[in-house]
């Protein structure tokens, strides 16, 4: 076995089946609760299993809480909800030190957790804090840790936000900076349901019975097929493919296209390439591939990217969406091995 | 099957095998794509080949040219088969050239087969993950890499199986250069055969000189000196040659030619034949030398006294001065000028036709040579008319005021913007051509600025005694001091002293056995 050049061959199909397990165990619980939306479980489930954070983005009443809320559940890890207003402040999430009395009668300073140290945070409509409460998750999301005072607290893995927002009600909200927006995996839009999932969600949500979502998988399960997920190796010219993509985004660079040139003011960083690459990742192995290919960067491209790339001006003068600044890119850029390469 | 792959895997020879398979499949992959570029290249043949056509023809021009003969004549079958066969080659050049390019990259020819067969790049990523691991000579460190590479062997053998489709082929390049390179091939054909007569010039030389063609040419064509001896004999050509249209006309065109040679020169160059026209005429030369030749026919019957223009040196000289005549010096020529000029006619003598004289002077083609020469005249002194300060008075010829509202400038000098007689310009650039001449003041129905009356009177002033005023010794207030504003004050502290002074007065109106009950 030793001059085996393919040692323990038997562990990456375990593991690729594992993850695939797991992966149906928690999106079909999901599915329990949530009807349609497939494409919006897909990517939260992809974002968890990848280490990244989501921000949701729809209209009320769509079922973005309701989804976290599920997920918390069928992951079994500490849930906790965070509702953004104007008025809050960052130890309100992050935690503050109060004088409490022990048991000898004296008073002193204990440190009393915010409902950000938790596995899974929901931010409910992120945009209504200031921008002072929205910087205290920054740490937070990229570095698992938070800092009071002179305390420090490592995050418990998995660490995860999910943050929502509303893109309609505008008035008295603060968009997030482009610092804090990079530093969410995945952006996603949720949408209206179909007309046929409409009969299956009135009579889930209106009926006598009552849906209980029971536990697939637990923290700690997460934390070990996120290792599994780095261990998926990406061959050169999916790397290569990445790189363009996001190189695609900025404008002046080699790869942009007109369309970026004119109407992007900023372009995606390489941590939109790392996202990039891990959430491909995580989509290799639910379809039970050992390495990445040039589709599940495509595939992954749009909810990678998007709020990765800042519109000027002039692109919104003419309408320009950051989605479709992102599927130009993805039409322009060729794969390395294609045809037109 | 994992248990099945990872015993075919573990084997190094089947990993071998693998690798074999892989090759192999490159080599298809290869091979199709060059089948591509030679396609390619075939399909664009038709917009560069043509030109090739051109090589042949061009060369056979080049050696009549520099006289090769030998190759010159060539007999016209071979020249048209060498035409063709050059194109030909060079297709042929460039589809053998395909097979020397660089060879395309593996993973370009294995992702063909995974196109085909829509396997996610399974064969492009085992081909890599495995050259990885013969390249470094160690085992493969992921077993991801190693399931990779397992996974990709069932699509291995499906490509094997496969049959890889054509490219699509590139649509037909537009023939268009084809097309200019055949035609131009035949022009040079063309020249290269028809110059070949006047390339040898033991055959040619005899044969122009004797054809009777030749002999025509040589007659009709009018023995003109060469261009250098053309201008060489311009000013000696020039004063002589208006003898008919009148010897008056005759000097003062000479008196001008002094003035404006190189105008002249200018419209020598413009004359073809007898220099019946000229290039610098204008468009109302035709109405001018109407007009202009009937006045020169009136002028030379009034005065056959002029003197001819080879007589007439000594004002030639005089007008070396480098300043104009006044006008009046002009006399009669500068009004035959302006009528000329203006296209007015004077028949007062009773001369023949207008229309015979320009017909005669058409005829000896220097009339109008005369013409161009006055009209030319006549343009330049309306230029410098219009150039000149007097512009802004020109309905009135008179020049414009001055700074010191003077319209008659000191000396003969016309209104320069100088404003005086120093010699210092006051008015320049664009301030100058802008409406900013002063303009007299002018009382309306007085043809005058009217009159101003100055009164001044001398009066001295008067001296007037005033007692001094006493001082006063400042007083203490006695009156009332009326109602103060206490806005500062807190509404409860405003009573408290309201209420003091309430208390204060009312103690001060009892009698005076009260006065020590004064509030507190």
């Amino acid at each position: 076995m030793s001059t085996s050049p393919f040692p323990a061959l038997a562990d990456a199909h375990q593991e690729s089946a594992r993850f695939q397990r797991v992966y149906l165990g928690v999106k079909s619980q999901i599915s329990r609760m949530m009807v349609g939306q497939d494409e919006v479980i897909d990517g939260v489930m992809t974002a968890l299993l990848a280490g990244g954070h989501v921000l949701l983005e729809g209209v009320p009443g769509l079922g973005k809480t309701l989804l976290v809320r599920s997920l918390a559940q069928a992951v079994d890890a500490k849930f906790s909800r965070i509702q953004f207003t104007p008025d809050m402040m960052p130890a309100d999430i992050q935690g503050t030190s109060v004088l409490i009395e022990n048991e000898r009668g004296q008073h002193e300073l204990r440190f009393q957790e915010g409902p950000l140290v938790s596995n899974l945070v929901l931010a409910d409509e992120i945009n209504r804090a200031t921008p002072k409460t929205q910087s205290a998750l920054l740490e937070a999301m990229q570095e698992r840790q938070i800092s009071v005072g002179r305390r420090t607290i490592k995050l418990e893995e998995p660490f995860c936000v999910l943050a929502t927002q509303n893109p309609v009600e505008q008035e008295g909200t603060y968009p997030l900076p482009e610092a804090q927006l990079d530093r969410f995996l995945f952006k996603l839009v949720v949408g209206y349901p179909r007309e046929e999932d409409y009969a299956a969600i009135l009579d889930r949500t209106t009926g006598a019975g009552e849906i209980k979502i029971e536990p697939a998988t637990d923290g700690a399960e997460i934390v070990r097929l996120r290792h599994v997920v780095r261990a998926v190796p990406v061959p050169a010219h999916a790397q290569r493919y990445a790189i363009h993509l996001v190189m695609g985004t900025q404008p002046g660079s080699p790869y942009a296209p007109a369309k970026v040139n004119r109407a992007v003011a900023l372009g995606s960083s390489p941590r939109g390439a790392q996202a990039l690459l891990l959430a491909a990742k995580v989509r290799a192995l639910v379809q039970g591939r050992f390495a990445v290919s040039v589709d599940d960067i495509k595939a992954v491209a749009l909810p990678v990217l998007r709020h990765r790339v800042l519109i000027n001006f002039h692109g919104q003068s003419e309408g320009v969406t950051d989605d479709a600044i992102v599927r130009e890119v993805l039409a322009t850029v060729a794969a390395p091995n294609g045809p037109q390469a | 099957m994992s248990t099945s792959s990872s015993t075919l895997a573990s084997d190094p020879s089947t990993s071998a095998a693998l690798r074999r398979d892989l090759d192999h499949l490159v080599e298809r992959g290869t091979q199709t794509l060059r089948q591509a570029e030679r396609r390619q290249v075939l399909r664009q043949a038709p917009r560069w080949a043509g030109w090739f056509l051109l090589g042949v023809p061009g060369v056979l021009v080049l050696a009549r040219f520099f006289g090769a003969t030998s190759v010159a004549s060539l007999p016209l079958p071979t020249v048209i088969a060498l035409t063709v066969l050059l194109p030909v080659v060079a297709v042929g050049i460039a589809l053998l050239a395909v097979g020397f390019r660089p060879r395309p990259a593996r993973a370009i020819a294995l992702a063909r087969y995974d196109d085909g067969l829509n396997s996610l790049d399974r064969l492009v990523t085992a081909d890599e993950f495995l050259r990885a691991t013969s390249l470094s000579e160690t085992s493969m460190q992921s077993a991801f890499m190693q399931a990779a590479v397992d996974d990709a062997r069932a699509t291995v053998q499906a490509a094997l199986a496969h049959t890889l489709s054509p490219l699509p082929s590139p649509t037909w390049q537009s023939p268009l250069g084809s097309l200019v390179g055949a035609i131009g091939a035949g022009l040079l054909l063309i020249v290269a055969r028809l110059d070949y007569g006047a390339s040898s010039p033991a055959l040619a030389a005899p044969n122009l000189a004797a054809s009777p063609v030749a002999e025509v040419a040589s007659l009709s064509r009018p023995a003109s000196p060469p261009p250098v001896a053309r201008r060489a004999a311009r000013p000696a050509a020039t004063p002589t040659a208006p003898e008919p249209a009148g010897a008056e006309d005759a000097s003062k065109s000479q008196d001008r030619a002094t003035r404006r040679q190189p105008k002249q020169e200018d419209a020598l160059d413009g004359q073809t034949g007898n220099g019946g026209s000229s290039l610098a005429r204008s468009s109302n030369a035709g109405s001018q030398a109407a007009g202009f030749a009937s006045s020169q026919k009136s002028q030379a019957m009034k005065r056959p006294e002029a003197k001819p223009p080879a007589e007439d040196p000594p004002e030639t000289s005089a007008s070396s001065k480098p300043k104009r005549p006044p006008r009046k010096q002009e006399g009669g020529p500068m009004s035959l000028d302006a009528n000329s000029g203006q296209g007015k006619t004077s028949t007062s003598s009773g001369s023949q036709n207008p229309f015979e004289a320009t017909e005669e002077s058409d005829k000896t083609g220097q009339g109008s040579q005369l013409d161009a020469e006055d009209e030319g005249a006549e343009d330049e002194d309306e230029q410098e008319k219009s150039n000149s300060v007097s512009k802004p008075m020109g309905n009135t010829k008179e020049p414009a005021v001055d700074r010191n509202l003077s319209n008659q400038p000191p000396g003969d000098d016309p209104g320069n913007g100088r404003g005086g007689p120093s010699q210092i310009k006051k008015t320049r650039g664009v301030p100058s051509m802008i409406l900013g001449i002063p303009v007299p003041d002018r009382v309306p129905g007085v043809p005058s600025p009217g009159r101003s009356k100055v009164t001044q009177e001398f009066t001295r002033p008067k001296e007037e005694a005033q007692a001094p005023v006493a001082a006063l010794s400042p007083l203490a207030r006695t009156g009332a001091i009326g109602h103060v504003e206490q806005p500062d004050l807190v509404p409860w502290r405003r009573t408290l002293v309201e209420t003091y002074f309430s208390r204060l007065r009312q103690a001060s109106e009892q009698p005076s056995g009260a006065a020590g009950s004064a509030p507190r």
